[in-house]
């Protein structure tokens, strides 16, 4: 019997995890239906979500590629004693924070700031009925607070990105110089970028910042619209969204990875 | 004589299966104003969900200004709720839009108007209402009555032929309650609107109309007063 209510349970929760998986799906298809024709009304609230995920971000964005690449630099100080090599330095940025942790960790920072912000608003919006009314009243919820949400937090992951990777390449190369004796001078670190970097590159990262986006917005708004309309339930909301968007994060970004580099 | 609103032995049941309303047999004609009123879980708000698609009738019909709201797809659904307008209990407006982006909110979005046009609606409606313009307050800064009368501006905003007015003196003290009232019946004179709206006291809704209907619900079962106590 314990066997059968085992299966019984990992059956309804694939079930679960089947219609939670179209559900943003159907989001993602909405999303490129819509994006073209956006209404002016909705193309406020875009700018308004770009402005609160991407442009308030910004200074705290550039602070942690900062602080990645002076990781980097000096664990390759300590451990290489000087950078023998000192292409090095810019195979192990381009490594580590470009192909890796650059996405991760500002996947992390649109969770933390974005995330959990939408679900809470969504969340609060269902338990005072302001849902209910809009739909109601003939304007769709999903069309009015959910297309510009997922267009604002994607465009806003894609720019923070690439502003971190842009940022800790230039601090990697100024902190090494600072920092690293024998490092590298300035057509050589971007010559040994160059080698490192190669066009799958721009793919991976476009893979690891579109699709996140996606996820982290859609995941955000079917939280806060599929909670039941009580107050209680905002703050479950947010958790959810947030333990929901890091493991969905970290395991596309696995499978990127997978795919991109250990397949290739 | 044209019918917008017709329930036709409609009653509807809670999402446990809990009955909402009871069947209900009411016609108002266009250009006619109708109170449903009783207590709490008398089933008024059901009934006026059932009229935005909203709810489903478990059993009978209902018919609003032509169609069965249950019956219809999302597309033509949407079509039926613009040429209605819904004023919910206590205000349902957008907490991060301030009173006069809410009021604009159906004009923009349905019509795609700009700054100038939307202005225009605002004042059109505020004149009709015959109330002083409306502060950029946020709803949580704005009183309840503020809240209640810039609902109603919203639900007017696009000329709707229906106004559905679910309990608007909710809250509200007796004078701000009487205001309200007579806002509406300000509106219906005005413009000939078709109301059908719910009070909690059908006595209290007596300045927009005499025609009331009093529902019987399960208000008597919800709690019962502790002998002695009351």
């Amino acid at each position: 019997m314990r066997a059968l209510a085992a299966i019984d349970l990992l059956g309804r929760r694939a079930c679960e995890l089947g219609v939670y998986l179209i559900d943003l799906a159907a989001l993602a298809g909405l999303l490129l239906a819509r994006l073209p024709r956006l209404r002016p009304v909705i193309r406020e609230v875009l700018v308004r979500q770009v402005l609160f995920t991407g442009v308030q971000a910004l200074p705290f964005t550039c602070f942690l590629a900062l602080l990645s690449a002076l990781v980097v630099v000096v664990q390759a100080q300590v451990q290489v004693t000087g950078l023998a090599n000192p292409d090095l330095l810019g195979q192990a940025l381009v490594l580590i924070l470009v192909r890796e942790f650059g996405p991760l960790i500002v996947a992390m920072v649109v969770i933390a700031r974005s995330g959990g912000a939408i679900a809470t608003e969504l969340a609060a919006m269902t338990a005072e009925r302001e849902i209910q009314t809009l739909a109601w009243s003939g304007i769709p919820p999903v069309e009015y607070l959910v297309v510009p949400r997922l267009a604002g937090v994607c465009l806003s992951l894609i720019g923070l990105t690439l502003l971190f990777v842009a940022t800790a390449l230039g601090a990697g190369f100024v902190l090494s110089v600072l920092l690293v004796p024998g490092a590298p001078d300035l057509s050589r670190f971007i010559d040994a970028l160059g080698r490192n970097l190669g066009p799958i590159d721009g793919a991976v990262l476009l893979a690891k910042t579109l699709v996140p986006g996606l996820l982290i917005a859609g995941i955000a708004c079917r939280e806060g619209l599929g909670c039941r309309a009580r107050a209680t339930e905002v703050p479950r909301a947010a958790t959810r969204a947030v333990v929901r968007s890091i493991a969905a994060v970290f395991v596309w970004d696995a499978a990127v990875t997978a795919v991109a580099f250990v397949a290739a | 004589m044209t019918i917008a609103v017709r329930f036709s032995a409609a009653s509807c049941l809670g999402s446990a299966g809990e009955p909402l309303l009871a069947p209900l047999d009411v016609e108002l004609p266009v250009g006619e104003a109708l109170v449903l009123a009783g207590g709490g879980m008398s089933g008024k708000s059901a009934a006026l969900a059932m009229c935005v698609g909203g709810l489903t009738p478990a059993s009978g019909r209902v018919e609003v200004l032509g169609v069965e709201p249950s019956r219809l797809s999302a597309g033509p659904l949407n079509d039926l709720r613009r040429r209605i307008g819904y004023v919910p209990q206590r205000g349902g407006l957008l907490a991060n839009l301030d009173l006069r982006a809410n009021i604009a909110l159906p004009l923009r979005f349905h019509l795609g108007a700009d700054a100038r046009a939307t202005a225009a609606g605002i004042e059109r409606v505020q004149a009709l209402l015959g109330i002083e313009p409306l502060p950029a307050l946020l709803p949580a800064e704005a009183t309840l009555l503020m809240r209640q009368v810039a609902s109603i501006a919203r639900a007017l905003v696009l000329g709707p032929e229906l106004l559905l007015v679910d309990e608007p003196d909710s809250g509200l003290d007796g004078v701000a309650a009487e205001e309200i009232w007579r806002l509406l019946w300000r509106v219906q004179s005005t413009t000939g609107v078709t109301i059908l709206a719910s009070a909690a006291n059908a006595a209290a809704a007596s300045p927009l109309t005499a025609r009331a209907l009093t529902l019987v619900g399960r208000s008597d079962m919800a709690f019962r007063l502790i002998p002695g106590l009351a």
